[in-house]
């Protein structure tokens, strides 16, 4: 084999393992033919189990519903209703067993936090 | 499963079989290709190191589009960049756990990867508007160029339109990648998103898109402008 054989090879094994590179990460660190991860979430104890709004459409939407409540209530001056990122503690206490299970499975940092203590 | 589940589990199976494969086929077929003749596209350099190192400055610049034409450069400059941060973008729904830095950039890869219909309506338009471009256009060159805007267009409106439950779409794809497929997110939008990315996924290795890999097996632009010193012997001449 020549040189040029040589690198050309070693050339396209780079490209195809640029181009496999992610499902190799995600391989290695969760293990073929097993269950895909997911986040596990502690749900509240008690209650109806009812959020202010179904449960599918919660997990697609509550962000528009609290950058919705913010514009009315603390921009617009309306008073306090259900939608408040302030309602979701009555619930969902500790952040960590909730709404940052989530956050970190998908990659998403929201700005909430940085201003909401939520424990 | 679902019946809906079982088809695009099937669908995505196949569609990642025929991309693997088709790059593994096209690209191993352009190293095999024997190349009789010395044709490196001048200026080059003498040495396979300088040649690299030119590829990498030629990758990141685009230089001979850039010496080629400038508004040409702009569109398709603009639009490789733009999808350098679609594909930051949508690391995390690949990435399990998410690597560290990811989160973080989302913000700013959105500001830019938001951008992608631009650049592609723009070349198009050029192609469509000019006579010189349009002379030399195919069929080829606006389908490519339709398929990765209508992928652009139904994933924005997942984004700024119809919300999807993000994380039940990386379980999904998760799911696929792990060889352990779940049932799919019946949501229209991503539906028609994921189906699109799956054309893309058949067309891409038998299509011109494969230039993504092809630009580094041709031999006027990886060969070293090295003919005084070193005989090159045809590789099916013999002596």
């Amino acid at each position: 084999m020549s040189r040029d054989s040589l690198a050309a090879a070693a050339l396209v094994a780079a490209l195809l393992a640029a181009a496999a590179a992610p499902t190799l990460y995600t391989a290695a660190a969760n293990g073929l033919f097993k269950k895909p991860p997911r986040p596990e979430l502690v749900l509240p104890k008690g209650g109806d189990g009812k959020c202010v709004e179904p449960t599918d459409y919660m997990r697609a939407n509550h962000m528009k519903l609290l950058v919705n409540a913010r514009d009315r209530i603390v921009r617009g001056g309306e008073k306090l209703d259900k939608y408040h990122i302030e309602g979701c503690k009555n619930c969902h206490a500790r952040r960590a067993e909730f709404c940052d299970r989530c956050h970190a499975y998908a990659g998403v940092k929201p700005e909430c936090f940085g201003c909401h203590y939520l424990p | 499963m679902s019946a809906l589940s079982l088809f695009y589990a099937g669908i995505s199976y196949a569609g990642a079989v025929v991309f693997f494969g088709g790059l593994a086929y096209k690209l191993i077929g352009y190293a095999l290709t024997p190349s009789p003749l010395k044709i490196p596209l001048t200026p080059q350099p003498a040495s396979a190191a300088g040649v690299a190192w030119k590829a990498v400055g030629s990758i990141l610049s685009f230089r001979a589009l850039w010496n080629g034409d400038r508004w040409t450069w702009v569109g398709g400059y603009g639009l490789h960049l733009v999808l350098v941060f679609v594909f930051i973008r949508h690391l995390r729904l690949f990435l399990s756990p998410v690597p560290w830095p990811l989160a973080d950039v989302q913000p700013f890869a959105l500001l830019i990867g938001a951008l992608l219909p631009l650049p592609l309506v723009y070349l198009m338009a050029r192609r469509a508007a000019v006579d010189r471009y349009r002379q030399i256009s195919s069929g080829a060159d606006y389908f490519a160029l339709a398929l990765l805007l209508l992928i652009g267009l139904s994933g924005l409106s997942l984004k700024f339109l119809f919300h999807a439950d993000v994380v039940g779409i990386k379980e999904f794809l998760l799911g696929l990648m792990l060889l352990s497929p779940v049932e799919v997110p019946e949501h229209p939008a991503f539906l028609v998103h994921f189906s699109l990315v799956l054309v893309l996924g058949f067309y891409f290795p038998f299509s011109k898109l494969i230039h993504a890999g092809g630009v580094l097996l041709s031999p006027t632009t990886m060969q070293a402008d090295d003919a005084p010193d070193v005989r090159h012997v045809n590789p099916w001449g013999g002596q």
